[in-house]
């Protein structure tokens, strides 16, 4: 894809390592989003526990991301099929996208639990976000009765966007 | 070494007052709306 695959250790790790249109590098024709893509690196630092064993998590690239990674580059065929268009025209790296995520922890209306989380970016950006790579206000987590309503709903919306029902443009990844 | 178990034992847990907190119908109804705000808010910047 249109990543920077050149290996290299964390301390030279970039946001404009990811790709962004998600276009082969080989084939015009052939995009890969979510899981489809070979990340260029990991997202945070690798790390090793007390007995030596690697801690190396894989970058997320399904739910949310990969859901508005395939909507941009839907966007982008189209222009290119009924415009004319030469190269991708939506973008839509991890390094500028945010993902919201809620983890289930008990079910029931009135005494269930979720986490609920927001990650802006996905992908740290030092040069926009010095420090931790990441905007404050829209990086947090919280666990609690109002986190597993939320997922309750997302659970009725998310199918009903899925069978196309009237209105479904208006529910979004 | 220290058994799954002990650790399991030693975790730290929320204390009665945040339980309370995270169980409490009017807190959790504005952390609703709170939710849903950030979250709409995510998906307006990930729009290009």
């Amino acid at each position: 894809m249109d990543a920077d695959y050149t290996q290299k250790p964390f301390d030279e790790w970039r946001a404009a390592d990811w790709p962004s249109t998600y276009q082969s590098a080989r084939y015009a024709n052939v995009s890969g989003v979510g899981i489809a893509f070979a990340p260029p690196h990991a997202i945070s630092r690798p790390r090793s526990n007390p007995r030596g064993t690697v801690i190396a998590p894989a970058p997320p690239r399904t739910g949310m991301p990969s859901g508005v990674m395939a909507r941009e580059v839907a966007f982008s065929i189209v222009d290119m099929i009924s415009r004319g268009a030469s190269a991708p025209t939506h973008s839509a790296s991890m390094a500028s996208m945010g993902a919201a995520c809620i983890a289930s922890a008990g079910a029931r209306l009135r005494t269930g639990s979720a986490a609920a989380m927001t990650m802006y970016p996905v992908v740290p950006d030092l040069v926009r976000f010095p420090g931790s790579g990441r905007s404050g206000p829209d990086t947090y987590g919280e666990i609690g009765l109002a986190a597993h309503w939320v997922k309750h709903l997302l659970h009725y919306l998310f199918i009903y966007k899925a069978k196309a029902r009237l209105g479904w443009q208006f529910i979004p990844e | 070494m220290e058994s799954v178990d002990a650790r399991i034992a030693s975790a730290p847990l929320p204390t009665p007052a945040t339980v309370r907190r995270r169980r409490s119908l009017p807190v959790q109804v504005w952390w609703f709306a709170l939710i849903n705000a950030r979250t709409m808010r995510m998906v307006r910047k990930g729009h290009h």
